[in-house]
């Protein structure tokens, strides 16, 4: 036997003498009353901070939720381009009212999406690009570029069924989305 | 029947009695310094944090143990770091009676070192920690205390010890 495990059994076979146990546990009452209290008012409480998430939730959206949801709800119209075009180059030169020009982003340099064109948007009270893609299997997403109005940190996030995936690049942010196809 | 309330406030009793034990080696005087650190922290909050009702007994312990000079705090050698991870005694056999001899022995701080070890499971560094004592020390005290106890334990010493 270890010096450690006898010492753990001496000790563990020592208990309070119940007198002195129970004069002990008389002081503590009051506490469990509280305890009582307490563990009664929880559920109340937390369903008071869902109800109060939520509103912070539609009345305080991040800018990154809100321009999210703006980009899922563009992406659902599936509006169609306005100009055709597989060239970054071209949409930058035909797009003059764009106050950026429109950069293929790096993020995307290697997945292989195809551009098919592109048409004007609004994001955030901004004008936008709103370019239309197509991947390896005939699939239709749709990319936005905006003047950055905000820093936020790169994000997935899932807006009414469209997969909406935010960064920043240089000045511009970019929005890919994806899916949803049964609403266009 | 027993409430789950009622059955964790005996184990959290338990265990502050054992500490109380360990660093008093008197059941009564245990008892005594156990209810007074109840009494102390039901002043303030509840009675639910381990480790808050044994630091609470640490220092009631000190408070009583100063005032009637009782204990001798002696400088120790910090310089043996001899690390413990576990403490061996394999040709050893408990025998309650010797046992209580020879932890009668020991020093409080000694004690309690062994206890926290042993029992509560704290490393070194969280004994360390918990007592306000340099790591070193507490290796010390730990190391100290294996010896005494090995000596008193061994059967061909107890003879000598008593």
């Amino acid at each position: 036997m270890t010096m450690q495990r006898m010492l753990r059994d001496h000790y563990e076979s020592k208990t309070l003498r119940p007198e002195a146990r129970a004069r002990i546990a008389n002081l503590v009452p009051e506490q469990n009353d509280r305890g009582r209290w307490v563990r009664a008012v929880i559920p109340f409480a937390m369903a008071a901070t869902v109800v109060l998430a939520a509103l912070l939730g539609v009345f305080a959206q991040s800018p990154a939720a809100k321009l999210g949801a703006e980009i899922a709800h563009n992406h659902a119209r599936g509006l169609e381009p306005e100009f055709e075009t597989a060239s970054y180059e071209e949409l930058t030169e035909r797009m003059h009212r764009l106050d950026f020009a429109v950069r293929a982003p790096n993020r995307l340099a290697a997945r292989g999406f195809r551009l098919v064109g592109a048409r004007y948007c609004s994001l955030d009270g901004r004008i936008a690009a709103q370019l239309r893609l197509v991947d390896a299997r005939d699939e239709t997403l749709t990319l936005y570029l905006v003047r950055s109005g905000h820093r936020m940190e790169a994000a997935r996030r899932r807006h009414s069924g469209v997969a909406v995936e935010l960064w920043q690049e240089g000045e511009l942010t970019y929005g890919l989305a994806q899916g949803n196809e049964g609403k266009r | 029947m027993v409430s789950p309330e009622s059955s964790a406030l005996d184990a959290l009793l338990d265990r502050g009695f054992r500490y109380a034990l360990a660093l008093t080696h008197d059941a009564t005087r245990a008892e005594d310094l156990l209810h007074d650190a109840v009494v102390s922290i039901l002043r303030r909050k509840q009675l639910d944090n381990v480790g808050y009702l044994l630091t609470t007994i640490r220092n009631r312990f000190i408070d009583l143990y100063r005032r009637e000079r009782l204990v001798v705090m002696l400088p120790l050698d910090e310089s043996n770091e001899e690390v413990l991870e576990t403490i061996d005694a394999p040709d050893m056999t408990l025998d309650p009676e010797k046992l209580e001899k020879a932890l009668a022995a020991l020093r409080p701080a000694e004690r309690e070192a062994i206890y926290l070890f042993s029992v509560e499971d704290y490393t070194a560094q969280e004994i360390a920690d918990a007592t306000g004592r340099p790591r070193g020390t507490v290796l010390s005290l730990m190391h100290r205390a294996r010896r005494k106890l090995r000596a008193w334990m061994a059967p061909k010493n107890v003879e000598a010890q008593q």
